[in-house]
């Protein structure tokens, strides 16, 4: 993958894992889902559970295994109380970022 | 799909993926606790792609099919990589030029002016009249010769617990060493 996209998306992922989380818990799978993986961020699997496991470390969300009707039990991932304030404080870093980047980025 | 009789080779091909994710994640040093998270969500994605895709009964070439559309277990060595220069990056002190010891740089001052006015004060102690004046110079060597050996040492040990942001060593040991030397033959040439 081009080495440009990459960087450019990296920054994005946590606030958009802290986001699809804002409407209830869910696993792994479902945050994927969530954020409609494939096309239109172009984030994928490898990128999103390793976040969603420092994201835990981090205390920014939370786990509750759940068993599963094949396999290991689910982990859902729920946003704590200092997560849904990451998610504030990064919403509103976003907005002031994008405004001004739109800005710069308006052809004449 | 049938749980307590699953075809083996879906779940070797299983296991050897997700072992495959958590080795690629070891290698970049991702803590043991972070990498069973991260193997145990891809399981189940894998589980629940499988029941969706192949029902009850998934074969081997269904577990193929759909190892094939996931991330290879390298891409997340990828993006292990580029948080960890990141981390790094982070805790890492800005990078600074070593710095001169200013010490090391007064002991070799102060070592080659004590050496200076113990000559002086040999040279005026010839004279009878100004004996004093070399006297003084004696004097002022002296003290030069003393703070020089002090600055010297202190340097050298400054030097060697900086771990690198201080440099000078070589400066720092001539001056110890000539303030020394000078200190040893003022006093002989005193006594």
């Amino acid at each position: 993958m081009r080495v440009w996209l990459v960087q450019m998306r990296k920054g994005l992922v946590e606030p958009c894992v802290l986001a699809a989380l804002r409407e209830g818990e869910a696993y792994g799978y479902q945050i994927l889902q969530r954020l409609g993986s494939g096309e239109s961020l172009g984030i994928s699997e490898s990128t999103v559970y390793p976040v969603l496991a420092r994201l835990a470390a981090q205390r920014l969300v939370r786990v509750r295994e759940s068993p599963s009707p094949a396999g290991p039990p689910r982990r859902y991932y729920r946003l704590t109380s200092a997560g849904e304030a990451r998610l504030v404080e990064m919403t509103a870093c976003w907005r002031q970022m994008a405004s001004v980047v739109n800005a710069l980025l308006k052809e004449k | 799909m049938d749980a307590r009789n699953p075809h083996p080779d879906v779940e070797r091909r299983i296991s050897e993926h997700l072992r495959a994710i958590d080795n690629a994640l070891a290698a970049k040093g991702v803590p043991l606790a972070e990498r069973h998270s991260v193997t145990g969500d891809v399981e189940t994605q894998i589980r629940e792609m499988l029941a969706e895709q192949a029902g009850a009964s998934p074969t081997p070439a269904d577990v193929e099919a759909i190892l094939q559309k996931l991330d290879p277990p390298e891409s997340y060595a990828e993006d292990a990589e580029a948080s960890q220069a990141e981390a790094a990056r982070s805790a890492a002190p800005p990078t600074e030029l070593p710095q001169t010891s200013g010490k090391a740089i007064a002991s070799l001052v102060l070592g080659p002016c004590g050496f200076l006015c113990g000559m002086a004060a040999m040279a005026l102690s010839n004279f009878k009249g100004i004996a004093s004046a070399g006297a003084l110079c004696g004097l002022l060597g002296a003290i030069a010769a003393i703070v020089g050996l002090i600055f010297g040492i202190m340097a050298l040990s400054d030097i060697r617990r900086s771990g690198g942001r201080l440099k000078g060593r070589g400066l720092a040991t001539a001056g110890t060493v000539i303030s020394g030397v000078v200190l040893i033959f003022l006093a002989a040439f005193c006594a």
